[in-house]
């Protein structure tokens, strides 16, 4: 089971590293979100980028984030992908 | 057969290059718009994913849209048999009416399917800019409706010569100010600068923009320009085709105006789509005042849609941000801009455009009036006076649909000043055009020419 959690949380991580990578690779470049120092660095979008992250991750990953889930503080990398992993997962259990 | 409509017709799915936004260039850039981890985003997921899909030919409209469309849709399409008779013409002429709702106009059916998404998304305030206040009065009522506070931002001309219109927004629960405003860094510039106190809606949106940055909880609204406005519109246009399709009958021009664009799109995107689709040749003619000549007369440019500089660069046909276009009564057109949208199907020909000086468009409006009863607003009557136009270039009778956005029932103190012979054309303020479109050229270095 943790070995499942660790394989989710990657892919995941992994597609929010490819949508950054894609939206602003001069300050971003392709790099493994998985470092805890990583993961609490500031998005650094602008408004629209940061709409077009959410969309970007759900083509990668096949989920839908409703405005609902958008909700609350998301400042960091860290912050996009743990509310990634939970919409994922309530998807899954819908 | 029933006029429900149930979908707005998403134009991107026609047209989906119109949907990949074109990478700002480099030295744009950092003009405005720039990265900022504060930036909250204006827009809501749904209404960004409404702005740019176009995987799908028709959205959905959510239930709870629907049920607050019902209170006044469909709207009447009548022919005006009399306005024919009175003009001595052997063409048809239809009207599709959007004043008969609460508000007085079309922007009511973005209103309410933006109120309703930001009130998803947790939003407590909207914050906007208006001109002549169509806008305004409709945001104030849904956000009303939908428990929302809103404040709104609305154009110093406009809001002297229709001083009911802010009254209306009070009453339906809106906070009003007149901008440029005191409440505002951008508002106090702008009285710098126009110590006339006439404003533009650039400025207006860019106190809005100030307003909603700094107060948690608020975001900035538009009711024009965007894709998603425009989507929300095109329940007009979708009504239109069915209820002419009832009728057995189908235009050959359809006409509206256009101010940023969103009753023009709400009407045309359907017919523009069936044009595509079915083979059909509908003309479809956009109208704007002479005083703001930004299709006939502008460049295919990057600007901003405020005068603080806030918003993303977009590529549209405009007269540059800096123009203050005269205090014209037809305040909606006013905007130096056009929706990015709908500018880039202008540069491909799929719609024309055409201007009106100030008292051509009350001659006609006077005219509808006397004739059919029907009292529409200054902004409608260029649709008007575009059909009249089209049936009398005509060497043949046609038929024609213009749609008219609102009422002019508080817009009264127009036609007074226009019976009094105290209006002129409205003519534009060439030296301030010639020193705008300069300043857009020299920001833009590669700009194409004007159409």
């Amino acid at each position: 089971m943790h070995y499942m959690q660790d394989t989710e949380v990657l892919k995941v991580a992994d597609a929010v590293r490819s949508a950054l990578g894609d939206l602003i690779p001069q300050v971003r470049p392709p790099q493994a979100i998985a470092d805890s120092e990583t993961l609490f660095v500031d998005l650094g979008l602008n408004s629209l980028e940061y709409l077009e992250l959410w969309t970007s991750i759900e083509s990668r990953l096949g989920c839908r984030f409703d405005d609902e889930d958008l909700l609350g503080d998301l400042r960091t990398v860290g912050d996009v992908v743990q509310r990634t992993l939970d919409v994922c997962r309530a998807g899954e259990l819908a | 057969m029933t006029l429900r409509v149930e979908t707005w017709c998403n134009i991107l799915h026609d047209f989906p290059a119109y949907a990949k936004r074109e990478p700002v260039p480099k030295h744009m850039e950092g003009n405005g718009g720039g990265r900022n981890t504060d930036v909250r985003p204006q827009l809501t997921l749904e209404l960004f994913r409404q702005s740019n899909q176009a995987d799908v030919a028709e959205i959905p409209i959510p239930d709870a849209i629907l049920e607050l469309y019902a209170m006044y849709r469909p709207t009447p399409l009548i022919r005006a048999k009399a306005f024919e008779e009175a003009l001595g013409t052997k063409s048809r002429i239809y009207v599709k009416f959007e004043g008969q709702n609460a508000a007085g106009s079309h922007k009511l059916n973005s209103a309410i399917a933006q109120a309703y998404y930001f009130k998803k998304a947790g939003v407590e305030r909207i914050v906007t800019g208006t001109g002549a206040g169509q806008w305004g009065a409709a945001i104030s009522w849904a956000c009303g409706r939908a428990g929302l506070a809103a404040t709104v931002f609305m154009v110093g001309v406009s809001y002297r010569q229709k001083p009911l219109r802010p009254v209306m927004m009070r009453v339906y629960g809106g906070e009003v100010h007149e901008s440029p405003s005191e409440v505002t860094e951008v508002g106090r510039a702008g009285r710098i600068k126009d110590p006339q106190r006439i404003g533009s809606l650039s400025i207006a949106n860019g106190e809005a923009i100030e307003i909603a940055r700094g107060v948690p909880g608020a975001r900035f609204a538009v009711g024009s320009g965007e894709n998603h406005v425009l989507l929300h519109q095109t329940v007009i246009g979708q009504e239109a085709v069915r209820q002419m399709e009832e009728i057995g009958d189908y235009p050959n021009v359809v006409t509206a105006c256009v101010g940023a664009g969103s009753n023009f799109a709400g009407i045309s995107f359907p017919f523009i789509r069936n044009n595509r689709r079915h083979g059909k040749a509908v003309r479809i003619i956009a109208a704007e005042p002479i005083a703001c000549p930004k299709l006939t007369r502008g460049l295919y440019a990057y600007d901003m849609s405020d005068a603080s500089s806030t918003t993303p660069q977009v590529r549209m046909m405009t007269l540059g941000r800096d123009v203050v276009v005269p205090g014209i009564h037809a305040g909606g057109l006013r905007y130096h801009g056009t929706s990015p949208l709908l500018s880039a199907m202008y540069q491909d020909g799929l719609f024309e455009a055409r201007s009106f000086p100030q008292r051509k468009v009350f001659e006609t409006a006077v005219l509808f009036a006397r004739s059919t009863g029907m009292i529409v607003a200054p902004e409608s009557a260029h649709a008007l006076a575009a059909a009249v136009q089209a049936v009398q270039e005509s060497p043949a009778p046609i038929c024609v649909l213009a749609n008219v956005s609102g009422h002019g029932l508080l817009d009264l103190s127009s036609y007074d000043a226009y019976l009094k012979d105290e209006i002129d054309d409205g003519a534009p303020d060439e030296a301030m055009i010639a020193n705008s479109l300069s300043l857009l050229r020299q920001r833009n270095e590669y700009v194409e020419a004007a159409v």
